[in-house]
């Protein structure tokens, strides 16, 4: 008897329908919605596409060098053969063609757009890998621990704390060894006080009095970053800042964790209102374990929409920068540089614009059309008009 | 059944040779602060739970009964601590709960559990039967995975379910099926008292009586004690051992079952018994009183506004329960004096 039947047995027995996880459920509704399916193979052939960009393109002796210039054959439209006369062996282009044509200095335009593909995947997904991990850190203690007051004394333990840190990084330990001192007194005072005394808010003495609640503060500094026009705060940054593809990466996270904070505190606040939550309290079950193991898979579904479409959004912003030349510094390619030095010829060799002009359209399109679908998936109000 | 000398002891003081009350909860209050405005000033006080007294004797189950919002789930949430109180004390097995830290309350947790009206958000939607039931066992302290195993197919059983669904999702199953897992799941650390948050009311009048039988029957079984929280008086008479009847935040009546049904004398219990949908008595329900919008003193009972047998004395407010027979109490001096 093998598993299956076992299992068809067993569902006769018990009159139940034939199980299905919930991910199982999601991938069968994802089949039937066509837009976002084509989303996701787009998806998956661009990932496939840098993932052999970075196999090609890197190391020493690539198989297909994008910084390979041929001055003789610059401005070659797409399929164009190379002159054989003229070019030396080595840098005759391995595939016979000039897929997508070349350059103003005629480098491989294929062979700079699959190098180009890998600083996209990464940017997108580190960048959104980085947004996602505050969101849920920040979000998760909005929703779950929001009720909670921050009281003086902690502003005063954590002000010290960061001046310690400071004057540690700045090679003063004397100065760093004090400050941690007094932050470590002051955190002793507080937990006497709070345990001799037990009364009203407002006849606690001035240092355990509630400041502001957690929430407030963590959702007024969502209103605060959501309030920068923030391209022109990561253009900013990146002109101070060395310019390499890790920077851009980090910027980029850093100032789009906004909205899946929000996400993250909604569900948070409803989950834990759930009566689930309340059996899993009365169980004793320790807080760290409900919000990871109870809480948290019931709030990844809108976080995991906002994290695709948060990759297109990375992916247009670094292309949008190395556009403006603040990118990755060349000769590396990306395709916001691609872009941004076809845009001389675009009468001349309106390839260069036109390639990487498509591809960013084609991949951001499928992040969106993948997210939105999954949107529509993960909420079952929405799952009865498909 | 139970013989008149058992029941009398259920309520009120215990007596030499008794066992001390499983649970024993003395004027317990709990009220919400209204917050209103740009600056949330708190502006005015709802008293949720306004001096609440019960006492459940060991294998005994005590009803609580009343209208939505008064206070009677959150009594059970005070209980289990899920809410801290204001005030009052909570005796569980003869030790006060409510002044313990959270660290010394919690190898009491699991001998207090709860099951809830909802089936449907009571059951984590993205756990498997067995991982839900998985997280009481190993609070139990039943570490081996096939133990573990061994331990959920047995909680299954006893709830009437067949071992095979443990690796299916909540989703599959109806509100009966899932009740009874969330029964399982409240079992799963053997606890001794068990507070059922309306547990029936969300299912249909067949599944009802099942969970029913089933409750009844565990507590045969494993002789659990309950406290079991319903507007549903059919379903509490045939449960319950004792009843108390709760008004706004209030104990109004509290009596065994048999002498609520028999001889309600609280004006509230009146309305609530008439209230209930019957196939005989429909001729029998009273004319509806108008409730007077008056404001009433501080202290009045809070009864009043909606009593059709109000008069001067309920106005200074019904201070105590006065007691019209054997373990029998009423916080409403009409009615108490009616009978002495």
């Amino acid at each position: 008897m093998t598993a299956d039947t076992r299992n068809s047995a067993l569902d006769a027995a018990t009159g139940l329908p034939p199980a299905r996880t919930p991910w199982e459920e999601t991938w069968r509704l994802l089949r039937k919605n066509r837009l976002a399916f084509s989303g996701l193979l787009i998806f998956v052939i661009f990932f496939l596409v840098a993932v052999a960009g970075i196999l090609l393109t890197a190391g020493s002796r690539p198989v297909l060098d994008p910084a390979q210039v041929r001055l003789q054959e610059k401005l070659l439209p797409p399929l164009s053969l190379p002159n054989h006369e003229v070019l030396p062996p080595e840098a005759l282009p391995p595939l016979g063609r000039y897929l997508l044509g070349t350059d103003d200095l005629g480098r491989d335009v294929f062979a700079r757009m699959l190098q180009g593909a890998w600083v996209s995947l990464t940017v997108g997904f580190v960048a959104v890998g980085i947004a996602v991990i505050i969101g849920i850190i920040l979000g998760g203690l909005a929703g779950y621990y929001g009720d909670q007051e921050l009281e003086v004394g902690h502003l005063l333990v954590w002000t010290t704390g960061v001046i310690a840190a400071f004057l540690l990084l700045t090679n003063r330990p004397a100065g760093a060894a004090a400050a941690a001192a007094a932050s470590a007194v002051i955190w002793i005072v507080m937990r006497r006080e709070r345990s001799l005394y037990e009364g009203p808010p407002s006849r606690r003495r001035w240092f355990t009095r509630g400041l502001v609640s957690v929430d407030t503060l963590i959702m007024r500094a969502v209103d605060v970053m959501l309030c920068f026009p923030s391209f022109f705060l990561i253009l900013t940054v990146v002109a101070l800042l060395p310019a390499s593809l890790y920077n851009i990466m980090v910027v980029i996270g850093l100032t789009s964790w906004m909205g899946t904070t929000r996400f993250v505190r909604a569900e948070f606040l409803s989950l834990r209102e759930q009566d689930f939550v309340a059996a899993a309290r009365a169980l004793g079950i320790g807080d760290m374990r409900i919000i990871f193991r109870h809480i948290m898979p019931n709030a990844m579904a809108p976080v995991l929409v906002s994290a695709t479409l948060g990759i297109a959004t990375a992916i247009l912003t670094e292309a949008g920068l190395s556009f403006l030349g603040f990118g990755v510094p060349p000769p590396h390619a990306t395709w916001g540089n691609i872009l941004s030095d076809g845009k001389q010829f675009i009468f001349d060799a309106p390839w260069l614009t036109f390639a990487p002009g498509i591809v960013i359209l084609i991949v951001v399109l499928a992040f969106n059309l993948f997210g939105e679908g999954l949107r529509d998936i993960m909420n079952p109000k929405l799952r009865e008009r498909n | 059944m139970k013989s008149e000398a058992e029941r009398t002891s259920l309520q009120g003081v215990p007596q030499p040779g008794q066992n001390v009350p499983i649970l024993q909860v003395r004027d317990l209050k709990k009220s919400f602060p209204v917050k209103r405005g740009l600056m949330q000033r708190t502006r005015q006080l709802v008293r949720a739970v306004d001096g609440v007294d019960l006492d459940i004797a060991a294998g005994r189950t005590l009803g609580l009964v009343g209208e939505s919002g008064c206070g009677k789930s959150t009594v059970a949430r005070m209980i289990l601590r899920l809410l801290k109180s204001d005030s009052g004390t909570i005796r569980f097995e003869g030790r006060v709960i409510d002044a313990l830290s959270e660290k010394q309350f919690k190898p009491l947790r699991r001998s207090i559990q709860m099951i809830f009206q909802d089936p449907y958000s009571s059951l984590n939607p993205r756990m498997t039967v067995a991982q839900s039931i998985a997280e009481g066992v190993r609070i139990a302290g039943i570490a081996g995975r096939r133990q573990q195993r061994e331990r959920i197919e047995e909680l299954l059983t006893m709830v009437g379910m067949p071992p095979a669904v443990a690796d299916r999702y909540p989703h599959e199953f109806s509100g009966g099926q899932r009740q009874r897992v969330g029964i399982a799941r409240a079992l799963s650390v053997a606890p001794r008292l068990i507070l059922c948050d309306e547990p029936i009311s969300a299912l249909d009048v067949s599944i009802q009586a099942q969970i029913i039988n089933l409750l009844k029957d565990l507590q045969d079984r494993l002789g659990l004690s309950y406290l079991f929280i319903s507007h549903d008086l059919h379903v509490v008479s045939y449960i319950c051992d004792n009843v108390c009847v709760m008004y706004r935040g209030r104990i109004v009546e509290a009596a065994p079952a048999d002498a609520l049904f028999d001889d309600p004398r609280h004006p509230y219990t009146h309305k609530l018994l008439a209230s209930a949908p019957s196939l005989l008595a429909k001729a029998e329900q009273p004319p509806p009183v108008e409730a007077r919008r008056d404001p009433l003193p501080p202290g009045a009972c809070t009864y009043a506004q909606q009593c059709p047998e109000m008069d001067s004395a309920c106005l200074d407010g019904p201070t105590a329960m006065h007691q019209v027979g054997p373990d029998h109490w009423v916080r409403c001096p009409p009615a108490a004096g009616k009978n002495p």
